[in-house]
Order: C-alpha cells, then sequence, then structure tokens
C-alpha cells in the first residue's frame, strides 16, 4: 500500500497488523488506516500505522442517516416551559363587569376574557412541552460510524499512542502542538477511560477549543462538531469493540424507552446532587 | 483499482475526500425522503366506505372458506365431524429446511461442530417459538436434502425420512426428541430460565399419541433402542442408495431421555453470574431427578 512505503520512508517502527473482528473476506473492500501518533512533543512523529476496521471506519457517507442523528439530538432535549394563562387561571374576573343588556356595550362576562386587554389567552403556548423522542437503535449506530467515516476520509481523525499522564501542561504548548499539525479550530479527544490526569487535563481547563470526552460519550453531533477527532490508541480498540459487536448482533434490542421503566432511575439520579440552598432537582 | 471496478460507496467517499469539512449544516435529507400525502385518483378514492356499509354487504354463504362459493368447507371435506375441531390440541412445528440450515451454517450463525438442538437454533434469533400457542419445536424438512454438505450432530422434533436420510449420507447424525411445555420454555431462552432462578426442569416423557413416533427407530426418535437406530440407518441407506460415511459425527454423547441442556443434569439450579450448577443436597430432590422417568402415567 500507499502508506507502508511511506512509513518505511519516515522509519517507523510500529506495525500495522491488528486482529481486526469479522473482517470481511471481499477482496475489493480495503481496509483503513492511520497514523499512530503521540502528543508529546509539538512536531508530530508518525510511530507506526494502524489498521482501522472498514465496518466501522469505512461506510458509505450517508449524510442523511447522520443528519437524522444530528436533528435528534438538538432536538430531542429542548423542553418549552411557557404556559400562558387561559381566562380561569389569571386573578379576579369573577365578577360580571357590566349588565348583560341596555347599556350599549359588549356581552361580557369577566374582565380576563381573552378579547380584553390583560385578559387570558384563548389558544395560547400550553407548557411544558416536549419534542423528545428516540432514534432506532440501527440509525444511531450507523450514525456514529458515517461520522467516524467522514472524518476519516478528510484526516480529521488522528490515533495516538497515549492520553493519560503527558508532562507538557501548558496552554501554549497544545496550541502550537495542534497548530503545527494542522489540526483546525477545535480538537476533541477521546479516551478510554472517563478520569483524565496530566497536561492534557490542566491544558483543556483552560483552552475552550480543546475538550476530553469518554468513550461513553462519544456522540455524532461532538464528533462533526469539532475540526479534529482525536482517540487514544484503548479508545480506538474499545470504539470498534462495542460497535462491531451491536452491528453483529443477532436480534435487534427493540428498547421501548418508556418513561414508566426509567422513572426510577430519573427520579433518582439527582439524589447524591442535593443542596440545601436549592430547590430539588427532579 | 480501476475506477470502473470501484464500488458506490468508495466512489461516494472519494467525494468526500474532495470536498471541504463536512460540518453541521451540511447534513441534510436525501432528495425525496420526506414526502406529503399522495392524493388518490376519484376513481380509486375509497373514503366514505362505512363499518356500517360492509355490515349490509352481501356474504359469502355459510361454510364458505375459500374459492367456490358452491363448494363450502362443508361439501369439501363431508366426512368431517365439527371444524377446527382440534384446534385447542394439535401441535405445531417450525418447519426448518435443510437448505436454511445450510445457510445459518455458512453465515456463521451456527458451528456444526458442536449439537445442534433448540437452545442452539433459538440462539441464532432467527426463529421465534412460543410454547403457549402449542408450538412444539422444529420440523426438519426436505428441502436442499440434494445438497447438504455438512456433518452435523442435530436434534429435532419431527423429521421426515428424506431428511434423515440428507444428515445421515452427509455423515451427522439426527434424533428426534420431544419436549413437554416446560422443557421447551427453559430450552428456548436457557438465560431468562437460569436469571429466574428457576429448576432445570426433566424432559416429561410424550404424550400417549407420540410414544409410538419417538419409540419407531425409522424416525430415529430418542426412545428407540440405538442399535436399533443403527441398523435402520444402514437400512436406510441401502433402500436409498447411497454409502454411508465411516464415521458417524458424534459432539457430544446423547442427552439422556429427561435432559434438557448438553452437560446439565435435571434438577439443577444455574448461577450466571458465579458460573456455576448447584446440584440438589436434599435426598428426597436428588432421587425424584434421578429417575429419569418423569411422568407417573408412563412409570
Amino acid at each position: 500500500m500507499f502508506l507502508s512505503q511511506l512509513m518505511r520512508q519516515s522509519g517507523a517502527s510500529a506495525s500495522a497488523a491488528r486482529n481486526l473482528w469479522r473482517k470481511s473476506e471481499n477482496p475489493f473492500i480495503s481496509t483503513p488506516q492511520a497514523w499512530l501518533t503521540d502528543l508529546e512533543q509539538v512536531e508530530e512523529k508518525k510511530r507506526g500505522i494502524i489498521d482501522l476496521h472498514p465496518d466501522v471506519f469505512r461506510v458509505a457517507p450517508r449524510l442523511d442517516i447522520l443528519h437524522r442523528n444530528l436533528t435528534w439530538q438538538k432536538v430531542y432535549r429542548n423542553v418549552q416551559m411557557t404556559k400562558m394563562l387561559t381566562k380561569a387561571e389569571m386573578p379576579g374576573g369573577g365578577r360580571k363587569p357590566w349588565p348583560q343588556k341596555k347599556t350599549g356595550r359588549a356581552h361580557v362576562g369577566s374582565i380576563r376574557q381573552p378579547e380584553f386587554i390583560h385578559g387570558g389567552f384563548a389558544n395560547g403556548v400550553r407548557g411544558p412541552r416536549t419534542w423528545f423522542y428516540m432514534l432506532p437503535d440501527a440509525i444511531r449506530l450507523q450514525g456514529l460510524c458515517v461520522a467516524l467515516t467522514l472524518k476519516h476520509a478528510q484526516d480529521d481523525l488522528h490515533i495516538v499512542e497515549n492520553m493519560q499522564d503527558l508532562q507538557n501542561g501548558d496552554p501554549k504548548f497544545w496550541q502550537d502542538l495542534c497548530e503545527s499539525r494542522n489540526w483546525g479550530y477545535s480538537v476533541l479527544m477521546i479516551d478510554d477511560s472517563d478520569v483524565i490526569s496530566g497536561g492534557l487535563a490542566e491544558a483543556q481547563e483552560q483552552l475552550a477549543w480543546l475538550n476530553c470526552m469518554p468513550v461513553y460519550g462519544l456522540n455524532c453531533y461532538s464528533i462533526i462538531k469539532y475540526d479534529t477527532v482525536v482517540l487514544s490508541k484503548n479508545a480506538l480498540e474499545k470504539i470498534e469493540q462495542r460497535l462491531l459487536q451491536h452491528l453483529h448482533r443477532a436480534k435487534p434490542l427493540n428498547l421501548k424507552y418508556r418513561y414508566q421503566d426509567y422513572k426510577e432511575k430519573i427520579l433518582n439520579e439527582s439524589r447524591a446532587e442535593e443542596n440545601p440552598n436549592m430547590p430539588p432537582i427532579v | 483499482m480501476s475506477q470502473a471496478l470501484r464500488s458506490a460507496k468508495e466512489r461516494a467517499l472519494q467525494i468526500v475526500e474532495q470536498a471541504s469539512k463536512i460540518r453541521i449544516q451540511d447534513a441534510r435529507d436525501n432528495l425525496g425522503a420526506r414526502t406529503s400525502g399522495r392524493q388518490v385518483r376519484k376513481a380509486n378514492n375509497q373514503m366514505g366506505h362505512t363499518q356500517g356499509a360492509l355490515e349490509r354487504a352481501a356474504k359469502p354463504p355459510l361454510g364458505w372458506i375459500w374459492g367456490d362459493f358452491f363448494r363450502p368447507w362443508q361439501r369439501m371435506f363431508p366426512g368431517e365431524k365439527h371444524f377446527n375441531a382440534d384446534i385447542n390440541v394439535r401441535r405445531e412445528y417450525i418447519p426448518l429446511s435443510l437448505i436454511e440450515l445450510t445457510r445459518l451454517i455458512d453465515l456463521g450463525w451456527i458451528d456444526p461442530s458442536k449439537p445442534i438442538d433448540i437452545s442452539t437454533l433459538c440462539r441464532t434469533q432467527k426463529f421465534q417459538i412460543n410454547p403457549n400457542i402449542r408450538q412444539y419445536g422444529f420440523d426438519l424438512t426436505e428441502e436442499g436434502a440434494d445438497s447438504f454438505p455438512y456433518a452435523i450432530d442435530i436434534e429435532v422434533q419431527y423429521a421426515t425420512q428424506s431428511a434423515i436420510a440428507a444428515v445421515e449420507k452427509a455423515g451427522g447424525r439426527i434424533r428426534t426428541s420431544y419436549y413437554d411445555v416446560n422443557a421447551l420454555e427453559a430450552a428456548i431462552d436457557p438465560k431468562k430460565w437460569f436469571e429466574k432462578g428457576n429448576v432445570v426442569p426433566q424432559r416429561k416423557a410424550p404424550p400417549k399419541t407420540l410414544i409410538g413416533y419417538y419409540m419407531d427407530a425409522k424416525n430415529r426418535g430418542y426412545l428407540a433402542d440405538e442399535s436399533d437406530i443403527e441398523n435402520n440407518r444402514i437400512n436406510l441407506a441401502n433402500i436409498r442408495g447411497y454409502k454411508l460415511p465411516d464415521h458417524e459425527m458424534v459432539t457430544e454423547p446423547l442427552k439422556t431421555v429427561d435432559q434438557v441442556f448438553h452437560g446439565i443434569p435435571a434438577g439443577s439450579v444455574i448461577s450466571l453470574a458465579d458460573k456455576k450448577l448447584y446440584s440438589p443436597t436434599n435426598e428426597i430432590h436428588r432421587e425424584y431427578y434421578s429417575k429419569q422417568v418423569a411422568d407417573k402415567q408412563y412409570s
């Protein structure tokens, strides 16, 4: 391959061979590859080439599936809390303001009727209203694969050896690093552990455009939102394993996502976060 | 690879590679993905037909089930006493053809080097068996018998002679065995059964009407003598004119007559968390589960 020739020229050491689970035997499906680098110094040093699974990193770029995922992520969290009061819910207005007939005025029963100034609303917004829905599992799964494929196809996906316990936490260093490697305006680092320590943790606290995320937080919106996505080697393993496990599942999950099933979990979620000075979060 | 040989996917990805960075605002639906309602033509418009119109419409004559109005059920089958008389008794078997089985093995859903029984077949999630509506397992049919390539060790609930011949010609072993409702429920979804903490049940003896079938060596019934079955195997090969392979496919010893799972004796409780099997310690329980004759009726 072209990449392996390059690797020989640059003197990279590690080999591309990875055990790709259930990789297709089809000779027309080529295995995507990526450079393996590290975050120790500003310049990009190529440590080797790593094989990526074609079922995850080389799928058809279905922008419509991606669109469904992005819209879903934007919409499902929306809650409209506005509640416009009706005639009955407004204070007062119980008395008939003037007699029904022989005054020459309109026949009204209450000063809170909708046609009055400061009256109630007849067809107002009646919150709370939610736009919550659940996208099918298969669409979410395919969406993740499409997003990762797009990032890889556009050279915006990078694999690094390690993200934990890096030496340098200077924001200037990280800015230079990302600039010299042409990583664009924003960078998302994904590691398999949900706690990050060392230089990266210090730097990402001060740099708004640099963010870290555990593997379980991986989502289409973030992958597309950030200019560059950087995966650690462990994260790559875990992402592939999880996605392939679901791609080769025998049965659809068919989860119902009913409120009654999750009610107890949701209500107990904030138990540890309760503050005596604040109203309870439900 | 030349341009002509590229797949549509690769061509699409080539466009993506040459495009500028794809951002959130670039993702959109395909053309025509969302359509508004279709206008039906006046002639095809079915609106206005109400429930009442259906109720007042002309009905087919009494006893009509299919086709000709002048051949109602009672004329098609004049000897029958009742219509669907045995509907609450008759057993249903899910047909499993040999070609389907071949395909399942080809695609890696079933491992031919391990014994194949109800649990294996249900684990593929390609079949649904509901014992509550009197589905009693699998019926191995002969479709694909001409070219059945795998030597397998299979246990089904019903099998035709051609299917038996095809399996044995390929060097496989086949047995037909009866699962009562309780055992079937355990065998269909062992995980669910174990997680409930239920005891692995004994397989009960078949009902009177099926005893004959399962004791017949011709059907490779699990109650038949092994020597009889061996004779019948050779006999069937002679009748059908094929040569039996030297070795029969034996993955594991046959289940005992009351055993539901390979390697798990009746009466034990399984803990999936600890990966342990708990045998009964009480003497009475142990005796009950070791009798291997489950039904009082046939003991």
